[in-house]
């Protein structure tokens, strides 16, 4: 067993681990930095899978973004009114989790094969120097030469959300 | 092998931060003083009593910067990947799908200031 | 690149001059670019690669924590001097000759202080705060090019990590103000959070545009693609802007005056740590600082050249990490002469700028810079 298989096994469970917090704390702050800590464990898998752009917009977006955004709503909304009772209630619902993930599960792993994974697999051998750019590369000719209709279509999607956004808050500033 | 080092060594990298962290606190905490009393634990409001709930409900404006935010942060993301191939491989083509892209973007941008988005009032 | 000998002898009277420049080459020479190699060999037969590049990180922390506790006190000094010399007073001049020693007192003033935790706060949020806050400056410095060769690490995505990791430490503003159970504290963490979300834009743009500038996305490429010319001028017209934007922008998003609206004293006490006391206090100003530094290297590197020698001068052999010092010391001096010449801008005008000057601004910067490269003016 390598350094990456080490740190592979180390990021794996510090992200189930956090997972696993943040469903179970009842401090809805607490969940959200447990969240963050989740994200990180995250983006460090996608660079030891030779990923790193998406590693790094998984920290940049996810962590600097979203989760600002998350802790935003979280410290705006009363704190002392939400988590009194337990996060799991009643061994229906922890039933329904299980088969619910036991379900992705196997998703993943009979859908993994028909991925067309060769197509952002870095040409160097996995981790050589260089791997960052040719990522980068590689995902861009994915979603710009093939995928320039999807590309688009997330524009109209992001105009979409702000036209929400714009919609929503300003009714309730107006009231 | 040599990506896994980089992040090892970024690893490292933070956890000598955190144990210099650590440390700094440590010597404070040898050094100073620890003298409780009721005024130091309130919280700090020019001196006068803390009135009402500390976590009270703030105004609206703030979560709509952040959502807006993330939005436009998203746009930005996507252009990362689009200007590393846009001389060598894209093009003028290049140009005219981002050109598509931004100009849908740039239609909320128009919408979000009308709408009076930007105002912080 | 062996450097060649002066061109010119130096006069009798700079004699001494050149010799303490000497004294101050010799170490650089040997500090950029051959310190790793000469380790990685005299490492390399008695541990496994891994082994080899951690001990490297820790010399590389060990380094870099001295040269960040350097900065900083320096940097506590000259904002105090520098304040002095536009308010035509003198300054700190009292711990040793003019003052020098200041910074050393304050640190020892703040060790010897109580850390003190107000009872209602949230405990574990309010300790880890203030090093969510030192983690993210730390880790932004780790790709800071200083010289040729001379960084933590290289990365080939240099920029993107920059932006993502330095944009970490709004949570750190967040967690504090949250956790210290003080209405005013998280008012100035919300304030600044919008802030710094705000002011990431147009400074993300403006990268991308000098990515798009210079074809890579490693902040030593970036560097090394400016030997012709700083990109300050290399990309016509739409260099100065960029760099006009990137250091307005830099200056807000560390929270800095003009744009200090975060701990505006006459309306929030401290803001968002107006709770923390002595070495938590002192993280805080230490992140602060080290942002501050962090911004006027970045705008040197992006648009000054970094530790590129400017045009004429490469002839004097000037080693490349001087060159970073120096410029990156002149952008600093430029953001404290910024507090001490424009009032406090008010919040609606704060984001005014950002979101229908800067941004639109940036955007136009950006799509500039696409047609000069498509047209090949380059």
């Amino acid at each position: 067993m390598g350094l990456r298989e080490v740190l592979l096994a180390v990021f794996a469970f510090g992200a189930l681990a956090f997972a696993l917090a943040v469903v179970s704390t009842r401090n809805t702050v607490y969940a959200a930095l447990e969240f963050v800590a989740h994200l990180l464990c995250l983006a460090a898998l996608y660079c030891l899978l030779d990923a790193p752009l998406l590693g790094v917009l998984q920290v940049m977006v996810y962590a600097g973004a979203i989760m600002v955004l998350f802790l935003f709503a979280v410290m705006m909304l009363d704190i002392q009114e939400t988590g009194r009772e337990s996060a799991f209630q009643g061994p229906g619902q922890v039933a329904g989790a299980l088969l619910l993930a036991a379900l992705l599960f196997a998703l993943l792993v009979f859908g993994a094969d028909r991925f067309p994974a060769a197509a952002l697999a870095p040409a160097a051998a996995p981790g050589a120097p260089g791997v960052g750019a040719d990522n980068v590369v590689r995902v861009a000719r994915a979603l710009f030469e093939r995928g320039a209709l999807v590309f688009e279509a997330v524009g109209v999607l992001l105009l979409t959300a702000v036209v929400a956004v714009m919609v929503m808050a300003k009714r309730r500033l107006e009231n | 092998m040599a990506f896994t080092v980089t992040v090892m060594g970024l690893l490292i990298f933070a956890a000598a931060v955190a144990a210099n962290f650590a440390g700094m606190i440590l010597t404070s905490t040898i050094l100073g003083p620890k003298r409780r009393n009721s005024v130091k634990d309130q919280p700090f409001e020019c001196g006068s009593l803390p009135v009402g709930p500390t976590h009270t409900r703030f105004h609206i404006r703030f979560y709509l910067t952040a959502i807006l935010f993330l939005i436009f942060d998203i746009e930005v993301v996507f252009l990362y990947p689009f200007i590393t191939i846009l001389r060598p491989e894209l093009g003028v083509t290049g140009l005219w799908i981002m050109g598509a892209f931004l100009a849908v973007l740039v239609f909320g941008l128009a919408y979000e200031w009308r709408r009076g988005g930007m105002e912080w009032d | 690149m062996t450097p060649a000998p002066l061109p010119l002898v130096p006069p009798p009277a700079f004699r001494l001059g050149a010799f303490l420049w000497k004294l101050v080459l010799t170490p650089g020479a040997a500090l950029s670019g051959t310190v790793a190699p000469a380790l990685r060999a005299a490492l390399g037969p008695h541990l496994p690669p891994a082994g080899v590049e951690a001990v490297l990180a820790l010399l590389c922390f060990v380094a870099m924590s001295g040269f960040v506790t350097v900065t900083a006190l320096v940097l506590t000094l000259a904002e105090r001097k520098v304040a002095a010399f536009f308010q035509n007073r003198k300054g700190p001049n009292r711990v040793g000759p003019w003052g020098l020693l200041q910074p050393i007192a304050d640190v020892v003033k703040l060790l010897q202080k109580e850390d003190t935790v107000p009872r209602a706060a949230d405990r574990p949020v309010f300790l880890l705060a203030p090093f969510m806050a030192m983690a993210a400056t730390y880790m932004v410095l780790a790709v800071l090019p200083f010289d040729r060769g001379l960084a933590v690490t290289d990365l080939d995505l240099g920029v993107l990590y920059i932006t993502a990791v330095s944009g970490l430490g709004v949570l750190s503003i967040l967690m504090a103000g949250w956790a210290s159970a003080n209405k005013y504290s998280l008012l100035g963490g919300l304030r600044s959070a919008a802030q710094i979300v705000s002011y990431e834009l147009s400074p993300a743009l403006v990268v991308l545009s000098v990515v798009l500038f210079s074809g890579t996305l490693s902040v030593q490429g970036i560097v090394e693609r400016q030997a012709a010319g700083w990109n300050l001028w290399a990309m016509g017209p739409m260099g100065v802007v960029g760099m006009l934007i990137y250091l307005t922008a830099g200056t807000a998003e560390i929270n800095r005056a003009p744009f200090d609206l975060p701990e505006a004293e006459s309306e929030l006490t401290a803001g968002y740590h107006t709770e923390y006391s002595g070495m938590r206090f002192s993280m805080f100003q230490l992140a602060e600082f080290m942002n501050m530094f962090v911004v006027a290297a970045l705008t040197a590197t992006l648009f000054l050249g970094g530790w590129q020698p400017l045009g004429p001068l490469a002839a004097l052999h000037i080693p490349g990490y001087l060159w970073f010092f120096g410029k990156s010391g002149a952008m600093v001096f430029v953001i404290m002469w910024f507090r001490w010449t424009f009032p406090r801008v008010r919040v609606d005008q704060l984001m005014t700028l950002e979101w229908k000057i800067l941004l639109p601004l940036s955007f136009l910067n950006l799509i500039g810079v696409a047609l000069w490269t498509a047209l090949g003016m380059k």
